[in-house]
């Protein structure tokens, strides 16, 4: 998996800051109309997807948090909660549960629910809410089949105390001012944590859930790379994606 | 890797109709998009805070020191991640550490990733208080007016003078957090002249250290998960008491490599969740499991014949006892099935390496010592100490706590006996015996009358067990001072309160328990938020001002301890005191060339070793000790006996076990020399023996609480973040039981114990013991913080408080209630 940084030390910077370098030149002289090919690899598209091996998964939770710490959403907004059940009776019960972030779906319903058209594929694959076009319908809410986006009612936390108002959200590459902030009266969800990539689409650093997570359940990748990791893992284990059946065609895919 | 088949088909189904799936299986993606381009060129991305500076420190969301990354921006800390240089985040084991964590990266909690939420508090304590209603009490309004820090150590100096004037310095209590600068805080005391500084240890797991000191001779052994194969956990939920981040990891490792995980709790965890069997057990009772499984073990010859013979001690006796402690004798005391305990037995003794462990749940019950050795004496029959897979004695070297000697003045008064009794704990731990201390104080017992308390980052009032005798205990004080980062229960009950700083905003020096010698900085990320002094400067301004100095006259809390030179700044002062530390133990380094390490982490190159106990000691060594039978001492100074450093083995010196015998100890006829706190002579067997609180017609059902990732002990619920993955703490009640009474899930009830009772929220559930119910603890605030005020059932007042008598450990879990519809 050569597009994700796993890590961020310094010991590691320089090798990953060549690695960016070189897919950067690759990338430049694309454009000049040159032909640079270092490996002689054939381009191809990537699509960011996720893999998570509900074996390794704790139910910590800790994925939930970063991701608020990440990307500074609003109180109660959860973009990536753990959804958990129990069965079973005594002494044998079952306890299920999962992450769920955005399915980045190859076909996703919240896609064309919206009147604003400010729901994009983009290329890598990454469903993302403009919040430059979004008009606050909240039809996308209605639509998505997991429940995936929502509301921004710009409500805040510590209202008055100063220093949380004053953390700059990278998401939004902007400050979260009370009543002010872009995405207040609009949809918002998980974006893959888009704001980690670099200019050539490469990711400076894992998504804030896969990053942290404790029993590292949650891999993150390019899932069109055949001999990826994501790949890899897909062939050697058993997993399904949620609500096959409503034609979305997630790419959060989980191992069992 | 595979999942075992059955096991798939279960979650596959449950996981299924959770999803609302059909059953099409998924296929493999497709390689190639499905959809046309979009450009969105609007978009801006690498924004990573890349402009932000980065610090390296270590957590202290909770006391398990996982190592972090800092980002600073615009004099904000803006993001905390994991720290790939510290292997608290990683793993315990130092070949696993190097080979993976490049590939891998350290993770963190979600305590850990939730500290914005805590240094950023809007209900942080800013300015130092006074109290002016004199009246004390849970409930009562201090009245609080706010004075300037002049005026606070004033006051407080002002106290301590007196009492050292008096001669009544050991009448100064100190309870303080067990992790962080808990030095400067002990030799404060120390040249103060009072022998009573305690801190959190005996609230969490001291009857575990004693269970291991007696058999193995370690306080702190740690299960080498990543490399077992088989591992039996009593009461420990580590996939959840996340304590050190590194446990998820190794354990679904572990699994993943093939090792059998079995969980005896009487709550079905979230450990027990990941394991091949929950076997569910009454509280307290795993003592009795535990011996039974020896009788098996032993019956059938299954044990490890050369680690028997040659590193343990007392086995003939031991297996005497375990004679008649048959399966059937244990299912009738824990109701776990014969058949259950014959087979556990076998799969332990057979699988190599296995290791069995206990934590705090059988460890907080007036049994929990016994019940622990016993557990501990299963590792010595199949020889799991200190070999890969198995319970590892971690090496210890980091910095060095410098000693001071008390002048004379404080030497009059250090002498005296600790108010908590510790001594009469015989396997009583240096952090003391807060229960003890309280009892004693709210009855007007103990050898003397204390007469002032300081408190720093603790809440006893909801730490401790009996909430009205800690009320009364700490009424009872003349003066009492707090130092905490908000208005907290016991903080209602103080003279002044002073705000204390978070983690994010100071030092510490954190020896990491892993199994090799690492030691990780906390640093200031931030100064503190309302220029309020570290904990560590308050302490040095106080002994600035009572003029504190040791034996040869100098100023302790003033000299530089590197420059010895005085030194004004108190930070300035506190870093000299840290290199002190640092370069007269194991690093060999200043605090900034710490600070300059990766990570901000230093960490012996030796790596984890195994069978220490084996090796060598060497002939200078051997030339210069003291020998005595078997066991040879090491000579202090004064050519006096010091350290135990290794036996005499088939006429060669190894290091041994740090037991008496200096080996594994099954059986230890000179323990019945010794009387536990009751008087009572301690068993030279680990003897199970019921615990003394048993259900009755009244109070029909077990209480027992545990931990969740979510939260730390009664401390972090007033996090904004936190209580979005852990809003409150329901009563969990057996499916089974609940129909018997008539209750449904969502129901309010009352909780109550002989000692007191609690509104709660019953969550009726398959995963717990019919006999029992229980609730994370840590909920239930009154005063914390707005958004911890009355969230979820505090069940601290449902308990005496009360510790076991032997270790001191509190007695969190021993409690029986009646619960009826609210």
């Amino acid at each position: 998996m050569d597009q994700v940084r796993t890590e961020e030390t310094p010991g590691l910077d320089r090798r990953d800051m060549l690695k960016a370098a070189t897919a950067s030149i690759v990338g430049v002289a694309s454009m000049a109309g040159l032909s640079v090919h270092a490996n002689a690899e054939p381009a191809r598209h990537k699509k960011w997807g996720m893999v998570i091996d509900l074996q390794r998964c704790i139910l910590c939770r800790a994925c939930t948090i970063a991701c608020k710490q990440e990307n500074k959403t609003p109180p109660g907004m959860l973009y990536n909660p753990v959804l958990e059940e129990e069965t079973g009776e005594y002494p044998k019960p079952v306890r299920v549960w999962f992450p769920r972030p955005c399915n980045h779906c190859d076909k996703p319903a919240c896609m064309p629910s919206c009147p604003n058209d400010a729901i994009l594929k983009r290329e890598d694959g990454i469903v993302y809410i403009d919040p430059d076009k979004c008009g606050g319908a909240q039809e996308c809410i209605k639509a998505c089949p997991y429940e995936v986006p929502l509301f921004d009612t710009g409500s805040n936390y510590h209202e008055g105390h100063g220093a949380w108002n004053e953390i700059a959200s990278p998401e939004l590459g902007l400050m979260q001012v009370p009543g002010k902030r872009i995405t207040a009266n609009q949809a918002r969800k998980c974006s893959f944590c888009l704001h980690k990539q670099d200019e050539s689409g490469n990711y400076v650093s894992l998504p804030a859930c896969a990053k942290t997570c404790m029993g590292k359940a949650i891999h993150f990748g390019d899932l069109n790379d055949p001999n990826g990791e994501l790949q890899t893992l897909l062939k050697g284990r058993k997993y399904m994606r949620r609500l096959e059946d409503k034609g979305t065609a997630p790419n959060v895919y989980y191992l069992l | 890797m595979q999942p075992d088949d059955k096991k798939n088909t279960l979650s596959r189904k449950v996981f299924l109709k959770y999803a609302g799936m059909g059953a099409a299986a998924a296929a493999l993606p497709p390689l190639v998009p499905g959809l046309a381009r979009k450009a969105l060129a609007s978009i801006k991305t690498g924004q990573n805070y890349e402009k932000a500076q980065r610090i390296f420190s270590c957590c202290n969301q909770c006391g398990g020191q996982t190592g972090i990354e800092c980002l600073v921006e615009g004099g904000r800390v803006v993001s905390i991640r994991p720290n790939n240089h510290n292997p608290n985040g990683f793993s315990n084991i130092s070949t696993d550490f190097f080979a993976n964590i490049e590939k891998e990266g350290a993770v963190m909690c979600p305590k850990g990733n939730a500290g914005l939420m805590t240094l950023y508090d809007p209900d942080r304590l800013q300015k130092p208080l006074r109290r002016t209603n004199p009246e004390k009490g849970i409930g009562i309004d201090p009245k609080w007016k706010e004075i300037t820090w002049d005026e606070a150590y004033t006051e407080i100096a002002n106290r301590l003078k007196k009492l050292r004037a008096d001669s009544d310095a050991h009448k100064l209590l100190w309870f303080s957090e067990d992790h962080s600068f808990t030095h400067v805080q002990a030799d404060f005391m120390k040249l103060f002249g009072s022998p009573n500084y305690s801190n959190h240890s005996n609230l969490c797991d001291t009857a575990r250290k004693a269970s291991f000191k007696m058999v193995m001779g370690d306080e702190r052994p740690l299960m080498d998960a990543i490399q077992s194969k088989y591992i039996l956990l009593f009461g420990w939920n580590p996939l959840s008491a996340t304590k050190w981040a590194f446990l998820p990891r190794l354990m679904t490792r572990a699994r993943e490599n093939g090792a059998k995980l079995v969980v005896v709790d009487p709550n079905f965890s979230y450990t027990a969740n990941k394991a091949d069997e929950w076997v569910p057990i009454r509280p307290s009772t795993d003592g009795a499991l535990a011996l039974a499984m020896a009788h098996v073990i032993i019956r059938d010859k299954l044990y490890d014949e050369t680690f028997i013979k040659e590193w343990t001690a007392g086995f003939d006796q031991f297996a005497a006892y375990v004679q008649d402690k048959t399966p059937q004798w244990a299912e009738t005391i824990t109701t776990v099935p014969a058949k259950t305990i014959e087979k556990i037995a076998h799969d332990f003794a057979t699988t190599k390496p296995s290791l069995a462990d206990v934590w705090s749940g059988p460890g907080q019950h007036c049994n929990a010592v016994q019940g622990g050795r016993a557990i501990a004496c299963l590792n010595a029959l199949t020889g799991s100490y200190d070999r890969p897979g198995t319970m590892v004695s971690p090496e210890k070297k980091g910095n060095k706590h410098i000693e001071w000697s008390a002048d004379d003045t404080a030497a009059a008064t250090l002498r005296m006996d600790r108010f908590d009794g510790l001594k009469s704990y015989p396997f009583g731990h240096k952090s003391g015996v807060y229960c003890e201390s309280f009892a004693r104080l709210a009855e007007g017992k103990g050898p003397y009358k204390p007469k002032m308390g300081i408190v720093v980052f603790q809440n006893l009032l909801m730490s401790v067990p009996g909430t009205k005798t800690v009320e009364a205990a700490l009424k009872s004080l003349e003066f009492l001072v707090v130092n905490d980062t908000c208005l907290s229960e016991t903080a209602q009950l103080a003279d002044i309160v002073v705000p204390g700083t978070t983690y994010l905003e100071r030092y510490d020096l954190n020896g990491h328990w892993v199994t090799w010698p690492v030691l990780g900085l906390r640093q200031p990320v931030v100064a503190p938020l309302f220029g309020q002094p570290t904990e560590y400067e308050f302490v040095a301004e106080l002994g600035r001002r009572l003029g504190l100095k040791d034996k040869d006259g100098v100023e302790i809390f003033k000299m530089g301890h590197v420059s010895h030179q005085p030194i004004e700044d108190k930070k300035a002062w506190y870093e000299e005191w840290l290199s002190k530390e640092l370069l007269e133990g194991e690093p060999k380094i200043s605090l900034d060339e710490l600070k300059a390490l990766p990570g901000a982490t230093w960490m012996s190159k030796t790596g984890t070793t195994y069978e220490k106990y084996a090796k060598p000691v060497s002939e200078e060594k051997v030339k210069a000790a003291i020998t005595e039978g078997n066991v040879l001492f090491s000579k202090k100074k004064d050519g006096t006996k010091d350290k135990q450093i290794g036996i005499l083995k088939d006429g060669k010196a190894v290091t041994g076990f740090q037991t008496p015998s200096g080996k594994v100890e099954l059986f230890n006829a000179k323990l019945a020399e010794k009387k536990d706190a009751d008087g009572v002579p301690v068993d030279p067997l680990p003897v199970y023996k019921p615990r003394q609180w048993a259900p009755d017609g009244q109070f029909p059902l077990y209480l027992i609480n545990w931990k969740q990732a979510s939260h730390t002990h009664s401390r972090s619920q007033n996090n904004a973040w936190l209580v979005e993955i852990g809003p409150n703490n329901p009563l969990l009640m057996n499916a089974a039981t609940a129909a018997k009474m008539g209750l449904k899930d969502g129901d309010a009830v009352w909780v109550e114990s002989k000692y007191g009772k609690m509104k709660s929220t019953l969550k009726v559930t398959a995963g717990i013991h019919p006999e029992v119910v229980g609730s994370q603890h840590g909920f239930g605030h009154w005063a914390l913080g707005k958004i911890a005020n009355g969230r979820g059932s505090f069940d601290g007042g449902l308990r005496p408080t009360k510790a076991d008598p032997i270790s001191g450990q509190a007695l969190h879990k021993e409690c029986c209630v009646k619960v009826s519809k609210a």
